[in-house]
């Protein structure tokens, strides 16, 4: 008799947990895309860790590396710590030259201070692997960046020029051989 | 022989003058003042599918590369001169919209730089990726194509750039599945209006072997639909053509310095 109510509420709970996996997992609704009236399937977006996140966490005590794996999703790269007796070729400060030198950040600020990490880098389908790189890095730079982006839609705005598309604060990581100096790649993602 | 010499000095002295009084061509140096950054394009697109086969789901060009120069009171990432192919949300998403790109890019008294961006539709955020820039006088082909497991891809120079971490649903629709179907566009692109697009009147900037990709079918011939020029009086373009050495192919320059 004591275990009716028991097994009451585990059905219960069974009924909302399979009801929210239906839901999640995609229903169908209407919806209206433009003109057309269209039955489509919705679909939970993924939602990767913003690579701004990863970078904060990597960066977040001074030091020569960062203290453990970073993988950036938008840029499908993975970065490991370097063991501090490691040397590399070019020095800190002349990457940082580099960098700035580049125009990457556009006109220098006071407050533009890069973080400079040596990393080991790898890249799927590149020749990067564990390649000993420095790591520039610049958080929430503001209003640094506007997308580049498509052409308006012809049923939104003509052949007019749109408004510069807002500028975004954005934040940088910026790769640099650490043997030859020579610039890599750089990340760029707005938030 | 005094005669000839002088009719000769008075032939070289004609030329010098004709091509001092000639109109300034477009320079190598970044030029002219900046008014208000507002974004131009130029080119063809694909907006409308009128042959309506299969599903489009790439886009693709050899794009020859020139330096376009920009105006010179912005000294900013955002004073741009670029051209690209891109794959954008269907028309009638609401902005912003999502799209991913390929091309190359360069800004302010910056190199030439490849690139490949995206943005996720619906939100204001987006991801650039600049890696060392392609030579020029180059014609690399660069091409953006939702791939079989759903992810778009973005390749320059048979080099991968990118591969968006979400699929084309998460990435272009928003989460609303109606299959990969998206619109094309081959363009030239600045911030202001006296900037240059990249490309002069005697080495214009070439667009070539332009095609679509098709959703489980392929790359097929490119078929732009409509064309934009948000600034006629400085840049131009020619219709599409096709041939044998380019394929379907246009040109795009900077005609005048105004």
């Amino acid at each position: 008799m004591r275990l009716r109510p028991v097994l009451i509420g585990v059905t219960l709970a069974l009924a909302i947990l399979i009801m929210a996996i239906a839901q999640a997992s995609g229903a169908r609704q209407q919806t209206s895309i433009g003109k057309a009236s269209l039955q489509v399937v919705t679909k939970m977006p993924s939602s990767p860790q913003q690579d701004t996140v990863r970078l904060a966490q990597a960066i977040a005590s001074p030091s020569l590396s960062i203290p453990k794996r970073v993988s950036l999703a938008s840029g499908g790269v993975t970065l490991d710590p370097v063991d501090a007796s490691v040397s590399p070729k070019v020095s800190r400060e002349q990457v940082t030259t580099q960098f700035k030198r580049s125009a990457l950040l556009g006109p220098q600020t006071a407050t533009a201070a890069p973080d400079v990490r040596l990393v080991r880098l790898t890249r799927p389908h590149s020749s990067w692997k564990d390649r000993l790189v420095w790591a520039v890095i610049m958080l929430a730079v503001p209003d640094q960046l506007g997308s580049i982006g498509p052409a308006p839609d012809p049923r939104d705005d003509t052949t007019g020029p749109s408004a510069g598309s807002s500028l975004a604060t954005t934040n940088t990581i910026a790769f640099y051989d650490s043997h030859s100096g020579e610039f890599l790649m750089a990340l760029q993602q707005s938030s | 022989m005094a005669k000839g010499r002088i009719a000769q000095l008075a032939i070289m002295a004609i030329f010098a003058l004709v091509f001092t009084a000639l109109p300034s061509r477009p320079a190598s140096a970044e030029q002219n003042t900046c008014t208000t950054r507002a974004n131009r394009w130029a080119g063809w697109q694909n907006l409308y599918d009128p042959g309506n086969k299969a599903p489009r789901s790439g886009v693709r060009a050899n794009i020859s590369v020139y330096r376009g120069a920009v105006c010179n009171t912005d000294q900013s990432q955002n004073n741009f001169s670029t051209a690209w192919v891109l794959l954008r949300a269907p028309l009638g998403f609401p902005s912003p919209v999502g799209y991913v790109q390929g091309g190359y890019f360069r800004w302010y008294n910056s190199a030439i730089y490849t690139f490949a961006e995206y943005r996720v539709g619906g939100q204001s955020t987006f991801n650039r990726f600049l890696f060392t820039g392609p030579a020029i006088g180059s014609q690399p082909d660069y091409l953006v194509y939702v791939a079989s497991d759903s992810h778009i891809y973005v390749y320059a120079g048979g080099s991968r750039l990118l591969r968006t971490p979400g699929d084309y649903i998460d990435t272009l629709e928003s989460g609303f599945d109606i299959g990969p179907d998206f619109p094309l566009q081959w363009l030239s692109e600045t911030t202001y209006a006296q900037s240059d697009i990249p490309g002069t009147p005697t080495q214009e900037t070439r667009y070539s072997h332009m095609r679509q990709g098709k959703f489980n079918v392929g790359w097929l011939t490119g078929e732009p639909d409509t064309s934009i020029n948000s600034n006629p009086s400085r840049w131009t373009f020619t219709g599409i053509s096709d041939s044998g050495t380019y394929g379907r192919n246009y040109l795009s320059w900077t005609y005048a310095n105004v």
